[in-house]
C-alpha cells in the first residue's frame, strides 16, 4: 500500500517538471507470477537502483564476438604450435566435427611484443598490439558446450539452452540505468548465431529486454523515426491531441496508474526521439575522435561506429551496450584466408574504444569485456582443402578493461598448445557473470527473480566465484 | 543407452591389485573411517547437508535430498561415488586412491540387504511426501458446496456472485452496479472476439430493449469464427505456440500451423475440454493410428492436436556427434511445459533434485520422464528439421500411399539432394556475399571464389532462408556478380528436368508419436546431468497425486498387441481429466478466469503447489471446476455463464476508498480495465480502417523487414491485413509492432498470461510505426468515401467506429481544431485519427 500512495505521489509530481521524466520509468508491472502468499504485487522501473554494496563499475561495453574467434591466432600465441607445427600433437585433442585431424598448425602471422608488459598480438591486430598493455587477459576459459547455439546461449545467460535472460537483463534488473530518456539495455550489431536471444529478457519483465539499435543516424532504433510525410509541427500536434484526448478519457479513472503512465510515456517518447537520434549522430564528434575511429575505413568502418556509438552510450548513462563482433568467425576452414579480414574488421573499432574511453576518463566507471562463446583449436580442420580450426570449448581466453580491474595482468593459462586451460586456474562463463555483476556491486547470488517457483538468478545452481585476482 | 553415450563401465574391472579385489570392505571398521576422515563434518546427523548423514549404515542407505547415494553393485550409478570419483567432493579436498577404491568396492561388493534399501527409500520419500503435504489444498479434490441461501439448481453465474460478494460483505462493500451498455458491449466483443464491435451492432444492441439483449449478443458472439480465433490465441500462449524451431538458425516448422488451425476449430466447435487435453496430449494413442499407416481421415485431427508436444524449443540437429543433452532438453522442454499447462505445477524443479519445495519427488520427474520418452527417445531420436525425410520423421506424411512413395521417392534421389544441396549452397553465397559487403569488404573474383569454397567445406553450414535482403536485393547481387545468376539458372535448370520440385504435393502433419513400442529404459539422471543415470524407473505420476489405495497402473503394451503405441500418454492423459483428479479443470476454468478478468482466482495461474498464490475465492473455484466438469467440459456453457454473472458486468468506475484497501481488485469489487492484448490492438486498427481481411487458417503470412530494420508485413507475396494470430511468428523475429504490446516471443517456451507493460516503445510505435500510418489514411479515406466527404460526419463516424460512442464537445473542439489547423484537411483528419488510436480508449477495454 506504501508502495503504491508513493507511486501516486510521484504521478502527481509527474505533472510538472523533472517528475515527467522519471514518470516514464514506471514501465511495467507484472502481479500475476508473483509467487508466494497472496498476491504480492511487484512493479518494475528503470530508475536507478542502490547496489548491494559499493560498485567499482557503473556501466558495461560487452563486445561478444559470436563464431568461436582463434584466440591462440590473435592475441594468445603458444610457443608449443612452432614446435609441433604440422606434427602430430603430443596428447590426443578431442574434436567436434567429424574431418578434424591430430595435426597441429602453428599461427600463420607474425606476433609482435609489446613495449611495457611483453604480451604478444598477432599482426593481424596492429592497433590493438598498441593498447594492449592495457587490457586484463583471462587466459584460462572454458565452456561445457561446444556447439555455436548452446555455448552462446550460455554466454550470456548462463544456460545452454533457450529460454533465459541475459547479462544485460539481470544487470539492468538488478541497477536500473542513469538517463530515463533511454533503454537500460542496448545491443548493437549482429553476429549472435542466436539471434536476438543473445539480449534477451526471457522471462523477465520486458522492461529489461534489450533493444536493438543501429549505428545509422536516421533510424538508430526502430520506430524511433518520425514518418516522412510528417513534419516537426504535426508530431507535436499529434502528441498534443493524444495528450488532451487521453486527459479527457482518463477523468473517470483518477487514480489509474497504467493510464497515467502512458500518458506520460508519450512525452518519455518524444525525448527519448531526440535523444537517441542525438546520440546516434556521430558527426558531432571532434575530428580527433574520428580520425581515431576512422568510421569510414574499409572493412573496420561499420564495428568501430559501433563502438563509438556505445561510448556514447554509456555516457549518456545507459547500463549495459552489448556490441555483436559480425559475423564469419566460424573458421573451419581456410583460416588464413578469413581471420585476417575478420581481425581487420573489428582492430581499429576496439582499440579505438580502449583508447577513447581512456583519454575521457570514462574507465572511472566503464568495465570492458571481449570474448566469444569459445576458441579454436591447435589442430587442423579441413585437412584437404584450405586448412581451419575446429572450436574449441576447453581453453581460450577474453580480455577485460576499466572500472575495477587491473590493468595489464594475466590470468590463468593453457596448456603448451592452447588446447586446454591449466586445471587450477580452470573458469567458466558463470565466473565472469558473477565478476561482472560484482564490479557493479551486485551480489549474484542476491540478484534473483521468482519464476516457476524458483528464485532463479544468472548464475543459478552452476558453481561460481568472483575472480578476485583480476579485480584492482 | 549407457553404451551409446559411451559411458563404459570397464573402469570397474580396472580394480585388479587393489586390497579389496577378493571380499568386499566392512562399513564399520573400513568405510565409516574413511567416511569420518572427510566427509562427515557436513554430512552428519546433525548437520546433514545436502540432507544427508553418512556417519551411520542407515544414514548411507537413506541418501539425501538428491535420492539415494547407493545403487548397490552399481558404483556408475551411485551418486556417492560419482562425487568422489570427480573429485567434486569432498569439498576443498579429495580422497586418497586407496579410499576411493576401497568405497568403490563397498559399493560393488557390500551387503545392502534389499529390504533394508526399500524401507529406507521409503523413509525418505514419506519425510518428503508428508500427510501434511498430501494436504496442500490444490491436491484435494475439489468439492462443490453452494452458499447458503443459493438454491443448488440455481444457474452457475448466480453462484459466482454470491461467492464473490459474500467476500465483499466481510468489508461491508457490494458489487459496483452494472456497466453501462456500451462499456459492456465493447468489453464483450473484445473479450469474446478480440475485435471491437461495428457501430451498427452497437445501435442495434442499445435499441434491443429486451431483458435478454445482451445475453443474446453473447450467443451470438460465442458461435462467431472470431471466437475460435480469440480464444485460440489464448491457449496458443499457454502451450507455446511458434512457427520456428529454435534453434541456432531459428528454422521454420513447416506445418506448425496445423497445430494452430486446430486450436481455433476445437474453440469454436466447442469440443469439451476434457477431450480437447485428451487429444493434445495422446491424440495419437486415442485413436490408436499405426505410424506405419497414413491416418484415416478420423484419425487426422487427433494426431494433429498432439503438435502440442511439439511446440517447445528443439535445437537438436543431427549435425555434430554432441547432441545428447539436446535431446534430453526438448524431452524435458515438453513435458515441463505441457504438465505445467495442464496440471499447473512446476514439476522442472525435480529434474536435478527432490523439489524444494512442493513434494514432487526427483523420481517422479523420472517416472514422467518414461511416458514422454516413447515419443522423444534418445536412443531413437526423430531430429526436428527432417523436412525431407528419413521417414518415418516427426512430420508425419499423410498422404495415400501412391504419392507419398513418390514424393519420398523423388524428394531423396540422389539428383534432388544434388539440387537442393546447390540451392543452400548458392543461398549461403548470397548471405555470406551480403555479410562481406556489409563490413566493408571489397569482392574480387579470386575472394568470392575462395569464399564459395569455404561455404562449400563449412560443415556447420546451416541456411536460413528468412535472412533479410534489405541490404542489396538479389537482382542487384546478380548484377555485380554474374556467377550468382548462372548458378540459379542452373539449379532452375535442373529442376525444369525434374518437373519442378516434385510432381507430388505433400501433406505433412507436425506430430508426437511413439516411436516404438519399447522405448529405450529411463534412468533418474543423478543432478539432472544425462551423463549419471541412477536408478531405472517405470511411467508414473507424482506420488503425492498417487491414490495409494488404487495406484495408476501403465498398462504393459505388450498385453496389447492391438496397440500401436505404449499407452502411456494416454493413461496420464485420461487420469488428467479424470473426474476425481485434484488439479485439471481448477487449472484450466483458472485460466479462463483470467482471461476474463486480467487475473486468476489463483493468481499464479501456471502455479498451484506451495509456492504459488492461494485462491482468493477458494469455494467459488472449486465451484467452477466441478460445475465445468458435471457440463461436459463445456467451455462455451461455462464462458457464457462467468460473462452473465453480475461480477462480470460490474462497471469498472473506481471507488477511491476500494482503490486504496485493495488495488489490485483481489475481491472483485469492479471489473477492472485492461489494456488490450498485442493483437487486439493491431487488429482493431485494421478493422475500424476496414482493412482487416478475415480469411482463417492455412501456411502463416511471411513477414520481412522494414526501412528501418523492424519486422513487419510483407506486402507484395502475402496478405499484411490478416489477423495478427495468422503473421509468423518466429522466435527470433517477433513483429515489432506486436511485440511492444508484449506479444511474447516464445523464448521461454510459453506464457500463460501476458504482460501488459506500459513501455515508451507502445508510443513510438503509436507515433511512428508504418502500420498506424497506413491503417490512419486507410481509416480517413474510408470516413470521407461513407460520409462523402463531410468533415462533421467523418469525425462523427470515427468515434462510432473506433470508440463505439459520439464524440464528446471537447473531443470534438480537439478534432475541429486539428483538421482546421492542416493545410490539407484530409491528413488533419488522418492526424486526429492516429491520436484517437494512440489514446487511451482504443487501447483498453474498461
Amino acid at each position: 500500500m506504501k508502495k503504491m500512495l508513493s507511486r501516486r505521489q510521484m504521478l502527481q509530481e509527474a505533472a510538472t517538471g523533472f517528475g515527467a521524466v522519471a514518470l516514464g520509468a514506471i514501465l511495467a508491472q507484472d502481479r500475476a507470477q508473483a509467487a508466494g502468499e497472496g498476491a504480492r504485487e511487484r512493479f518494475y522501473d528503470l530508475r536507478p537502483k542502490q547496489p548491494h554494496f559499493p560498485a567499482k563499475a557503473k556501466n558495461v561495453i560487452f563486445i561478444y564476438i559470436g563464431g568461436g574467434p582463434s584466440t591462440i591466432d590473435m592475441w594468445d600465441p603458444k610457443p608449443g604450435l612452432l614446435k609441433y607445427d604440422g606434427k602430430p600433437a603430443p596428447f590426443e585433442i578431442k574434436g567436434r566435427a567429424l574431418n578434424g585431424s591430430q595435426q597441429i598448425m602453428a599461427s600463420p602471422w607474425p606476433f609482435t611484443r609489446s613495449a611495457q608488459t611483453g604480451r604478444n598480438v598477432s599482426n593481424l591486430l596492429p592497433h590493438f598490439q598498441k593498447v594492449v598493455d592495457r587490457v586484463t587477459f583471462v587466459r584460462s576459459m572454458t565452456t561445457d558446450r561446444i556447439d555455436h547455439s548452446t555455448a552462446q546461449f550460455t554466454f550470456v545467460t548462463g544456460r545452454g539452452f533457450t529460454g533465459f535472460p541475459s547479462l544485460g537483463s539481470w544487470v539492468g534488473y538488478a541497477l536500473g540505468t542513469e538517463n530515463q530518456n533511454l533503454p537500460a539495455f542496448i545491443a548493437l550489431g549482429e553476429g549472435a548465431t542466436i539471434g536476438a536471444r543473445a539480449h534477451s529478457s526471457a522471462w523477465l519483465p520486458p522492461l529489461f529486454n534489450g533493444t536493438s539499435m543501429r549505428a545509422d543516424a536516421g533510424a538508430p532504433i526502430y520506430n524511433i523515426q518520425r514518418p516522412e510525410n510528417i513534419n516537426v509541427n504535426q508530431q507535436a500536434k499529434l502528441l498534443d491531441m493524444i495528450k488532451q484526448l487521453d486527459r479527457e478519457q482518463k477523468a473517470p479513472y483518477p487514480l489509474d496508474q497504467d493510464l497515467e503512465s502512458r500518458i506520460a510515456n508519450y512525452e518519455l517518447a518524444a525525448r527519448m526521439q531526440l535523444e537517441a537520434l542525438k546520440v546516434a549522430d556521430l558527426s558531432s564528434e571532434s575530428d580527433a575522435t574520428k580520425a581515431l575511429y576512422q568510421l569510414d575505413e574499409k572493412g573496420s568502418g561499420g564495428f568501430s561506429k559501433q563502438c563509438l556509438l556505445a561510448r556514447r552510450l554509456v555516457e549518456s548513462g545507459v547500463r549495459f551496450v552489448q556490441i555483436y563482433g559480425g559475423g564469419g568467425w566460424d573458421t573451419h576452414n581456410n583460416i588464413e584466408g578469413q581471420l585476417p579480414g575478420l581481425c581487420h574488421y573489428i582492430d581499429r573499432g576496439m582499440s579505438a574504444l580502449i583508447t577513447d574511453l581512456e583519454q575521457r576518463g570514462l574507465f572511472e566507471d566503464t568495465l570492458l569485456v571481449c570474448s566469444g562463446e569459445f576458441g579454436r583449436l591447435p589442430t587442423i580442420e579441413a585437412k584437404n582443402s584450405k586448412p581451419g580450426r575446429d572450436h574449441n570449448p576447453y581453453g581460450f581466453s577474453l580480455w577485460m578493461t576499466g572500472a575495477g580491474v587491473k590493468t595489464g595482468f594475466d590470468y590463468g593459462d593453457t596448456d603448451e598448445l592452447g588446447y586446454a586451460c591449466l586445471p587450477e586456474y580452470k573458469l567458466g562463463h558463470s565466473d565472469i557473470h558473477a565478476t561482472v555483476q560484482h564490479l557493479l556491486g551486485i551480489d549474484y547470488k542476491r540478484n534473483t527473480y521468482p519464476y516457476e517457483g524458483r528464485d532463479e538468478s544468472l548464475v543459478g545452481i552452476n558453481p561460481a566465484r568472483v575472480v578476485k585476482e583480476i579485480l584492482s | 543407452m549407457l553404451k551409446r553415450f559411451g559411458i563404459h563401465t570397464l573402469s570397474l574391472s580396472l580394480l585388479a591389485g587393489s586390497a579389496f579385489a577378493q571380499r568386499a570392505p566392512l562399513f564399520k571398521d573400513e568405510i565409516l573411517p574413511i567416511l569420518n576422515k572427510s566427509c562427515n563434518q557436513c554430512h552428519n546427523e546433525n548437520q546433514k547437508m545436502a540432507g544427508l548423514d553418512l556417519s551411520t549404515f542407515s544414514g548411507v542407505m537413506a541418501g539425501g535430498t538428491n535420492g539415494p547415494v547407493i545403487a548397490p553393485g552399481k558404483p556408475e550409478r551411485s551418486l556417492l561415488w560419482q562425487m568422489i570419483e570427480s573429485d567434486k567432493m569432498p569439498m576443498g579436498g579429495k580422497l586418497s586412491n586407496a579410499d576411493k577404491q576401497a568405497i568403490k568396492a563397498y559399493i560393488e561388493q557390500g551387503r545392502f540387504p534389499k529390504e533394508q534399501m526399500d524401507a529406507a527409500e521409503a523413509a525418505r520419500e514419506a519425510a518428503r511426501i508428508t500427510p501434511e503435504a498430501r494436504q496442500w489444498w490444490s491436491f484435494q479434490r475439489p468439492v462443490k458446496k453452494a452458499l447458503a441461501g443459493v438454491p443448488g439448481d440455481a444457474a452457475l453465474r448466480a453462484h459466482i456472485d454470491a461467492f464473490v460478494e459474500a467476500k465483499l460483505k466481510e468489508k461491508h462493500w457490494r458489487l459496483s452496479p452494472e456497466a453501462g451498455k456500451v462499456m459492456l458491449l465493447r468489453r464483450a466483443y473484445f473479450d469474446l472476439t478480440g475485435l471491437p464491435p461495428t457501430p451498427a451492432e452497437v445501435t442495434a444492441f442499445l435499441n434491443d430493449k429486451a431483458a435478454d439483449a445482451y445475453e443474446k449478443v453473447i450467443d451470438r458472439l460465442l458461435a462467431s469464427p472470431r471466437y475460435g480465433e480469440h480464444w485460440g490465441r489464448h491457449w496458443l500462449d499457454v502451450a507455446g505456440y511458434s512457427d520456428s524451431r529454435g534453434d541456432a538458425g531459428d528454422s521454420d516448422r513447416e506445418v506448425s500451423w496445423k497445430y494452430r488451425d486446430y486450436v481455433i476449430q476445437a474453440f469454436n466447435k466447442n469440443k469439451p475440454i476434457n477431450r480437447f487435453l485428451l487429444e493434445q496430449m495422446a491424440g495419437d494413442q486415442l485413436v490408436n493410428w499405426d505410424p506405419k499407416k497414413r491416418p484415416t481421415a478420423e484419425q487426422v485431427e487427433a494426431i494433429t492436436a498432439t503438435g502440442f508436444l511439439r511446440t517447445t524449443a528443439d535445437i537438436t540437429d543431427n549435425q555434430t556427434i554432441y547432441e545428447v543433452d539436446k535431446y534430453f532438453d526438448a524431452l524435458q522442454k515438453s513435458l515441463e511445459t505441457s504438465m505445467n499447462s495442464v496440471l499447473g505445477l512446476t514439476v522442472g524443479c525435480a529434474r536435478c533434485h527432490d523439489h524444494k519445495f512442493d513434494p514432487i519427488l526427483q523420481k517422479d520427474y523420472y517416472r514422467l520422464t518414461a511416458i514422454y520418452q516413447a515419443v522423444f527417445d534418445p536412443e531413437n531420436w526423430l531430429a526436428a528439421n527432417l523436412k525431407y525425410g528419413p521417414w518415418p520423421s516427426r512430420t508425419v506424411l499423410d498422404m495415400d500411399p501412391q504419392e507419398r512413395e513418390a514424393w519420398i521417392k523423388d524428394v531423396t534421389s540422389t539428383g534432388y539432394k544434388a539440387v537442393r544441396r546447390m540451392e543452400d549452397l548458392l543461398e549461403a553465397t548470397y548471405q555470406r556475399y551480403r555479410a562481406e559487403l556489409k563490413a566493408g569488404r571489397d569482392l574480387p573474383e579470386a575472394r568470392r571464389l575462395q569464399l564459395r569454397k569455404d561455404i562449400e567445406n563449412d560443415p556447420d553450414l546451416d541456411v536460413d532462408y528468412k535472412v533479410a535482403k534489405d541490404f542489396l536485393s538479389d537482382t542487384e547481387m546478380e548484377k555485380r556478380y554474374p556467377e550468382l545468376l548462372m548458378w540459379k539458372n542452373e539449379i532452375a535448370e535442373k529442376r525444369k528436368m525434374r518437373k519442378g520440385e516434385s510432381s507430388v504435393k505433400p501433406n505433412m502433419i507436425e506430430a508426437a508419436w511413439d516411436v516404438s513400442k519399447t522405448p529405450s529404459p529411463t534412468y533418474v539422471l543423478l543432478r539432472g546431468n544425462y551423463l549419471a543415470p541412477g536408478a531405472e524407473v517405470k511411467a508414473g505420476i507424482p506420488t503425492v497425486l498417487e491414490n495409494p489405495a488404487k495406484p495408476l497402473v501403465f498398462d504393459d503394451p505388450k498385453k496389447h498387441p492391438e496397440w500401436n503405441h505404449t499407452g502411456r500418454r494416454l493413461t496420464l492423459a485420461q487420469w488428467l481429466v479424470s473426474p476425481e483428479h485434484p488439479l485439471t479443470a481448477r487449472v484450466f476454468v483458472n485460466r479462463v478466469w483470467q482471461f476474463h478478468f486480467g487475473e486468476g482466482i489463483v493468481r499464479s495461474v501456471d502455479d498451484f503447489g506451495t509456492q504459488g498464490s492461494k485462491p482468493t475465492h477458494p469455494e467459488l473455484l472449486d465451484y467452477l471446476a466441478v460445475s465445468f466438469q458435471e457440463q461436459g467440459w463445456d467451455l462455451k456453457w461455462l464462458t457464457k455463464e462467468i460473462m452473465l454473472s453480475r461480477t462480470y458486468r460490474q462497471s469498472s468506475a473506481e471507488i477511491a476508498e476500494r482503490m486504496n484497501a485493495d488495488p489490485s481488485n483481489k475481491l472483485l469489487w469492479r471489473k477492472a480495465p485492461l489494456r488490450l492484448e498485442a493483437e487486439t490492438i493491431r487488429d482493431s486498427m485494421l478493422k475500424v480502417s476496414g482493412l482487416l481481411h478475415d480469411q482463417m487458417y492455412g501456411p502463416p503470412e511471411a513477414i520481412k523487414r522494414g526501412a528501418d530494420g523492424q519486422w513487419m508485413e510483407e506486402d507484395k507475396k502475402s496478405n499484411p491485413n490478416r489477423r495478427s494470430m495468422y503473421l509468423q511468428q518466429g522466435r527470433t523475429r517477433p513483429v515489432t509492432f506486436l511485440h511492444a504490446f508484449d506479444m511474447p516471443e516464445m523464448t521461454a517456451d510459453k506464457q500463460s498470461q501476458r504482460f501488459r507493460s506500459a513501455l515508451p516503445i507502445q508510443s513510438l510505435a503509436m507515433m511512428n510505426s508504418p502500420l498506424v500510418m497506413r491503417t490512419t489514411k486507410a481509416f480517413a479515406q474510408q470516413l470521407l468515401e461513407r460520409t462523402g466527404g463531410d468533415m462533421d460526419k467523418a469525425v462523427n463516424l470515427a468515434f462510432e467506429e473506433a470508440y463505439s460512442r459520439s464524440p464528446r464537445p471537447a473531443e470534438l473542439a480537439i478534432a475541429k481544431q486539428a483538421i482546421a489547423g492542416e493545410p490539407d484537411a484530409k491528413e488533419g483528419l488522418r492526424l486526429f485519427l492516429q491520436a484517437m488510436m494512440g489514446a487511451n480508449d482504443f487501447l483498453y477495454s474498461y
